[in-house]
């Protein structure tokens, strides 16, 4: 067994869950975003009760439109936990 | 402070790494016994055909996988739905199923008009069997089987399919140069930029949606894995939420961005 490979390859896994990890705290933003969308939706409710299923419709999608970026992070971390692209390369 | 070399780092750990004992390995490789993997869809058939290796680790391989037979299921399911709401209509309606067939019909026509104007209403019958297929693809899950929506081949041919749709219409309203005025507006420097967000609006449609429901299947996942024996209870109120609504709110999510992304290339001076 080759222990240097094998002390560097969990030293890379380490760093590689961490990252995926990291990532992950791009999803604070989309949260926020949702968030606000959400309560401007229920004030414009409010305000207007007769429009609801227009503005729930357009606060969905605005809603799809600010999860980009945490679906991205999402998307980063899964192909960091799962393929493992640098660990793996280390034989 | 002092920058740890490789070397160092190895030294370091390798205190605590007997040679005979076991060091980590990564959980992929553990789970033989009993842990929790993500996989991709499974092959079913392995494909050779035009000299295409049926390897799954090439680029391009054209593999029978889960994906595509599952969605053979729901294309046999939706067209039996859907031949059976369409036979034997009357003027009047007289039945239940007649009723609803029109309630079907109703909804869709209305979702189109609403977002795109009645000009566009020959869209309907695309955006009812994207959000029915999509739906129902993603409802799979609930099944069983693997959704095909969590596999990005198949969601991403739906998004070539919206940038081919946007392309056609910048064709029919634009004139033969109408796709490439659009890249030159406002101005003419603005073409990288355009032309980025030309690429990214179906990439990031089908990204979406390919993330939303891998989301929940892995999480839904987790939880029969963690729960093992006594998923009883929990996983079908959190089913609700992770597998039904995701999936529905997913369908509209895909259909209205298809139907703006249609709409936004529309280049007649009378649009807007």
């Amino acid at each position: 067994m080759n222990m240097e490979l094998e002390a560097l390859r969990a030293t890379v896994l380490a760093a590689e869950v961490m990252g995926a990890g990291i990532a992950m705290l791009a999803n604070i933003g989309p949260g926020l975003g949702e968030g606000f969308v959400g309560a401007k939706a229920v004030e414009a409710v409010g305000r207007q009760p007769e429009a609801t299923g227009v503005i729930t419709r357009t606060m969905i999608i605005g809603d799809a439109i600010c999860e980009t970026s945490g679906i991205y992070a999402f998307i980063f971390a899964l192909m960091v936990m799962f393929t493992r692209p640098f660990s793996s390369s280390l034989g | 402070m002092e920058f740890i070399t490789n070397g160092e780092v190895v030294e370091f750990l390798g205190e605590y790494f007997e040679a005979d004992e076991p060091v980590a390995r990564p959980p992929v490789e553990a789970a033989a016994d009993g842990g929790f993997t993500v996989d991709g869809a499974q092959i079913v058939v392995p494909v050779e055909i035009l000299g295409v290796s049926s390897d799954p680790d090439s680029f391009v391989s054209f593999n029978l996988t889960t994906s595509v037979t599952v969605q053979w299921v729901m294309l046999i399911i939706l067209g039996i739905l859907f031949f059976i709401l369409g036979r034997n209509l009357k003027v009047k309606p007289e039945t239940k199923r007649q009723a609803a067939a029109e309630m079907l019909v109703d909804f869709f026509n209305g979702m189109v008009s609403d977002a795109m104007g009645s000009k566009y209403i020959k869209y309907a019958p695309y955006i009812a069997i994207i959000f029915c297929f999509s739906m129902f693809n993603s409802l799979a899950g609930l099944l069983g089987m693997r959704s095909p929506t969590a596999d990005i081949s198949v969601v991403g041919t739906w998004g070539l399919i919206t940038a081919f749709l946007v392309l056609r219409n910048k064709f029919k309203t634009g004139g033969f140069w109408g796709p490439l005025k659009s890249l030159l507006e406002p101005v003419a420097p603005m073409f990288p930029i355009n032309l980025i967000g030309e690429i990214t609006n179906p990439l990031t449609q089908s990204f979406r949606h390919f993330g939303n429901i891998l989301a929940g299947t892995i999480i839904m996942g987790i939880i029969y894995w963690a729960m093992g024996f006594f998923a009883i209870f929990l996983p079908a109120v959190l089913s609700m939420y992770f597998d039904i609504f995701g999936a529905v709110v997913q369908a509209y999510i895909f259909s209205t961005l298809t139907m703006v992304y249609v709409l936004m290339a529309d280049r007649s001076p009378d649009a807007q």
